[in-house]
């Protein structure tokens, strides 16, 4: 059971730095400068210009390829003197062998001062923040064969080690930005959703001028003009005009809400067809969409495997400065100062901390950004990856497994209007929460009647709602029939309407089971869990919903009874995944060992759960647990991949067997091994199974009758 | 050497298949030219990065091969094995061009994330990185390049590696730089035959290639003197031990 409570918010803003390349986490504490998590993203984003400048990132490019050009001259020269016969050569081969030093010489050393420079930066800014990076030994490896490499063709006698020198640099930079490039594309979805948020915006100015601006110079209170297909840039509210806006970034909703003056609208939702004026109520960065942004990019720094690599990667680090060393100083002993500082810097250059580090968070990011991509919100990497272990699914009932309850049939006695029954008690029905009473609401909507005016209205809880009609002072009141009358009648619809004391009518509410849940509840029980159904319903109801689907059921539970069965499932070693609505099953949700909520709705404050599905499609939940599964999988496979990787790579380094060029390469191939696998998840898998439930959902859609 | 001019052919020859993956780099690297002039200066420098690159590689299969031989002392055909590895390469290459084998389709986007540092590099406007351009390109996984390598590699020799690979790419300029000044000179149609005629070309290679190297599988402990491109230069070997031509 997780030891967190119900409101996260309370527990104080952990704010990881995100690194400027790539977005993950980097780590250390927030300063002004760039943050960079490795040197691959350092070195990426001079590439890539991340910081703006265009000229300096083609030359770094450059740099770059005429290193490889410097390396590759450096390597045919190296095998022709490798392929030098033994014993004295000739007074001519001579005289061409000594060409070949002098021009390896020539080559290495371009590519010292274009690739030792980036390196050498990093290891600078890394000791600048206290911290230790192998870098630094790399490049003092590097120099020290180099040094002796120039000395030896200096005096003509003994090796040259020049290709080392070229080998680890080119490899050590081009994997560390393979590996920063891989990492890029894990958080491609995360800035996908960022960029639809406009750069620049038109604001209107008090005497209806207007100005183009940057969006980070906006403030609370700005007037900004929208036009159709724009996308709303930070959150606000209505001050004239009226549109539909898609808000399918946001909330998942798929049909677009019809917006007018003084309804609020949220960062990243598109404006599709009316001019807006739009007063700003949060500043850029504080917006709807953003703060989504944030919840979900903290998922992944928060894993307990990610603390745990952490952790290792501590004491990784000075435990492969320890082995480097002593190797050195054992070779050099034993073989001479080459064969020591050739043996080191293999030990230096095979150990792959990057392919530990990169383990997990990688994999997390490719799933949760692919989740992401699928209005899946990940809140908790924990939690996320608890759903492929998870046995026991709990799931509420009304607005879970049924679509939520609507209004069925509204009976009038004595020859009442309808719409005059649902003007009157839609007024009252404003103030509440309440399901039946936002069924209400939603029926009067639907029928385009206006709420009567209603004065102090007041809920009593358990019963329902009273207040004072404005238009004919009288006393009404809406709720449980047997409150409004005073007396039971079995005939008597649910939830009665009175005025004074004469009852005007009633109302019959109905709730459809969602068309994909047999599927997506067939399909969990396939996988061999446990599935229930927490409702607070009555019996015959429950019944009614949860026998059909084959599910096992409690009824009569409120919010408290919900949070006991959770936890009973706990106490006796289960895993639980409570599916429910984000806001009533609050306490539920968090006391899961995975909350997974529908509803969630903008407000990303309010969410309690670990998992938000956006577009309350429970069809997404046996995908998502398959991912969580292949995410599980690709975790545990890196991580050992990455430990058998150094356990069985720096011994063998050690020995002084493994060639510094070789290590380079192999160094490399782990990197790569363990990204390519992680990216693997990302991508989009048309699974059969899934696309079933899309396609081929039949309709479990019998309307059950229920009751407050 | 008398294989040289072969192995230029051979690259004229294939370079016509190979127009469609590095056909478009080509017209990228032509794109950034103001004029005629500049384009040629561009596509030579280009080419010369791959041709770099190529000599490179040979140079190192060459080595590589040389160890192998050096390895298993008692195998005397390694030399021969390389070419007929090389010919089967190269004549299915030649059959997956000509559309008798089908390709495995590739599924999902470029998984190299270097892809967009080399779409930049391609239309940059020094020469400098036109020809690191080309230098990568030469680096782009090729079957007909494998092909090539292997045989480099059966020449046992750096410097000959480096200069086999060097004459494949000289081949491959003048398809490339063509394509590179007016890739659409030539019709929709017109290109497809020419692809159909050097496809079979490429075919025709490889079976060269590999009878060569059976004309020289020798099993006895005599070891072969010289790779079996160099017997027309006058080879001891007799074609009478071969068990392909008795």
């Amino acid at each position: 059971m997780k030891a967190r409570g119900v409101s996260r918010e309370e527990s104080a803003p952990v704010e990881p730095r995100a690194c400027d390349y790539c977005g993950l986490p980097a780590g250390g504490v927030a300063v002004d400068e760039p943050v960079f998590c490795c040197f691959g993203c350092r070195f990426a984003a001079s590439i890539t210009a991340a910081q703006g400048d265009d000229g300096q990132a083609r030359w770094m490019m450059t740099r770059l390829g005429l290193a490889v050009f410097f390396t590759m001259n450096v390597m045919v020269f190296t095998m022709l003197l490798w392929s030098q016969p033994d014993g004295e050569p000739s007074a001519q081969a001579g005289a061409l062998y000594g060409l070949a030093r002098h021009a390896c010489l020539l080559f290495t050393a371009p590519v010292l001062v274009l690739l030792g420079g980036p390196l050498c930066d990093d290891a600078i800014a890394e000791l600048r923040r206290g911290r230790a990076s192998l870098n630094l030994l790399l490049l003092i490896g590097v120099a020290a064969a180099f040094a002796m490499s120039a000395w030896a063709t200096w005096r003509n006698e003994g090796h040259v080690y020049f290709e080392v020198a070229c080998m680890v640099l080119v490899a050590v930079t081009l994997g560390r930005w393979l590996e920063a490039s891989g990492k890029l594309r894990t958080t491609e979805a995360l800035r996908e959703l960022r960029q639809l948020l406009p750069d620049r915006v038109r604001r209107r100015g008090a005497d209806g001028d207007e100005q183009e601006i940057a969006l980070a110079t906006v403030q609370a209170g700005d007037v900004l003009r929208l036009l159709p297909g724009e996308h709303v840039p930070t959150d606000g509210r209505i001050v004239a005009g009226r549109a539909s806006l898609d808000e399918r970034s946001v909330t998942g909703e798929s049909v677009p809400a019809a917006k007018g003056p003084g309804d609020a609208v949220h960062s990243g939702t598109c404006n599709l067809d009316g001019e807006l004026l739009v007063e700003v109520t949060a500043p850029p960065g504080a917006g709807t969409l953003e703060r989504l942004i944030d919840a979900v990019s903290a998922a992944a720094a928060t894993s307990r495997q990610q603390r745990l690599a952490e952790r290792i990667a501590a004491w990784f680090l000075p435990l492969v400065l320890v082995i480097a060393v002593v190797t050195c100083a054992v070779h050099w002993q034993a073989s001479g100062a080459a064969a020591g500082i050739l043996a080191g810097l293999a030990v230096v250059v095979v150990s792959c901390p990057c392919a530990l580090g990169l383990a997990t968070p990688m994999a997390l990011w490719a799933a949760i950004g692919q989740a992401t991509r699928r209005h899946v919100l990940v809140r908790d990497g924990d939690a996320f990856t608890n759903l492929a272990i998870a046995n026991v699914y709990c799931f509420d009932k009304t607005g879970t497994i049924t679509t939520g309850c609507r209004v069925n049939d509204v009976e009038s006695f004595g020859g009442v209007e309808p719409n005059r029954l649902l003007a009157v008690a839609a007024a009252l029905a404003r103030g509440s929460t309440h399901i039946q009473a936002r069924a209400i609401e939603a029926r009067a909507a639907e029928a385009g009647v206006t709420a009567a005016d209603i004065d102090s209205p007041r809920t009593i809880p358990g019963c329902g709602i009273e207040g004072t009609l404005r238009d004919t002072p009288a006393a009404v009141r809406l709720g449980s029939s047997p409150w409004v009358r005073g007396e039971f009648r079995p005939d008597d619809p649910p939830t009665l309407l009175a005025i004074g004391t004469e009852i005007l009518g009633g109302f019959r509410f109905a709730e459809d089971v969602r068309p994909e849940a047999a599927t997506a509840v067939g399909a969990l029980r396939r996988r061999g869990v446990e599935t229930w159904m927490l409702s607070g319903d009555r019996a015959d109801r429950a019944a009614a919903v949860a026998e059909p689907l084959d599910l096992r059921w409690r009824a009569l539970l409120l919010p408290a009874d919900k949070l006991a069965a959770i936890e009973g499932f706990g106490a006796a070693g289960r895993r639980v995944v409570m599916v429910g609505d984000g806001i009533n099953d609050a306490p539920a949700l968090a006391a899961a060992d995975v909350g997974v909520a529908l509803g969630c709705g903008a407000d990303v404050s309010r969410w309690s759960a670990d998992i938000c599905l956006l577009r309350d499609d429970l069809a997404s939940l046996p995908w998502l647990v398959d991912l969580a599964s292949r995410t599980r999988r690709t975790i545990r496979w890196n991580l050992l991949w990455a430990f058998g990787y150094n356990a069985a790579c720096i011994p063998l380094a050690a020995t002084g067997i493994v060639h510094p060029a070789v290590a380079a390469v192999a160094m490399v191939a782990s990197s790569l091994l363990v990204v390519s696998n992680s990216l693997r998840l990302g991508r989009e898998e048309p699974s059969a199974g899934t696309a079933a439930v899309h396609d081929a959902a039949p309709r479990v859609a019998d309307p059950v009758e229920v009751a407050a | 050497m008398t294989e040289w001019p072969l192995l230029v052919v051979s690259g004229m020859l294939g370079s016509a298949h190979c127009l469609g993956m590095c056909g478009p780099f080509a017209l990228a690297v032509g794109s950034a030219a103001p004029s005629w002039r500049a384009n040629l200066q561009r596509q030579m420098v280009y080419s010369a990065g791959r041709i770099f690159t190529y000599a490179v590689l040979g140079a190192v299969l060459a080595f590589c091969g040389a160890r192998l031989a050096a390895a298993l002392p008692g195998w005397t055909n390694v030399p021969a094995v390389l070419a007929i590895v090389a010919g089967v390469l190269l004549v299915v290459q030649g059959l997956l061009a000509a559309g008798v084998i089908r390709k495995p389709a590739v599924t999902g986007a470029s998984a190299c994330p270097g892809a967009g540092a080399f779409k930049a590099l391609l239309g940059a406007r020094s020469l400098v990185d036109v020809f690191l351009a080309g230098l990568f390109t030469g680096l782009l996984p090729c079957g007909l390049l494998y092909g090539m390598l292997a045989l480099a590699a059966s020449t046992h020799d750096v410097a000959r590696g480096l200069v086999t690979m060097v004459a494949f790419g000289l081949g491959t300029v003048p398809a490339m730089a063509a394509a590179g000044l007016g890739g659409s000179l030539l019709g929709l149609a017109a290109r497809r035959r020419l692809h159909a005629i050097a496809a079979w070309c490429l075919v025709l290679t490889g079976c060269i290639s590999i009878a060569r190297g059976a004309g020289h599988l020798s099993f006895t402990s005599e070891p072969p003197a010289g790779c079996p491109f160099c017997a027309e230069a006058g080879s001891p070997v007799t074609p009478s031990r071969s068990p392909v031509t008795p």
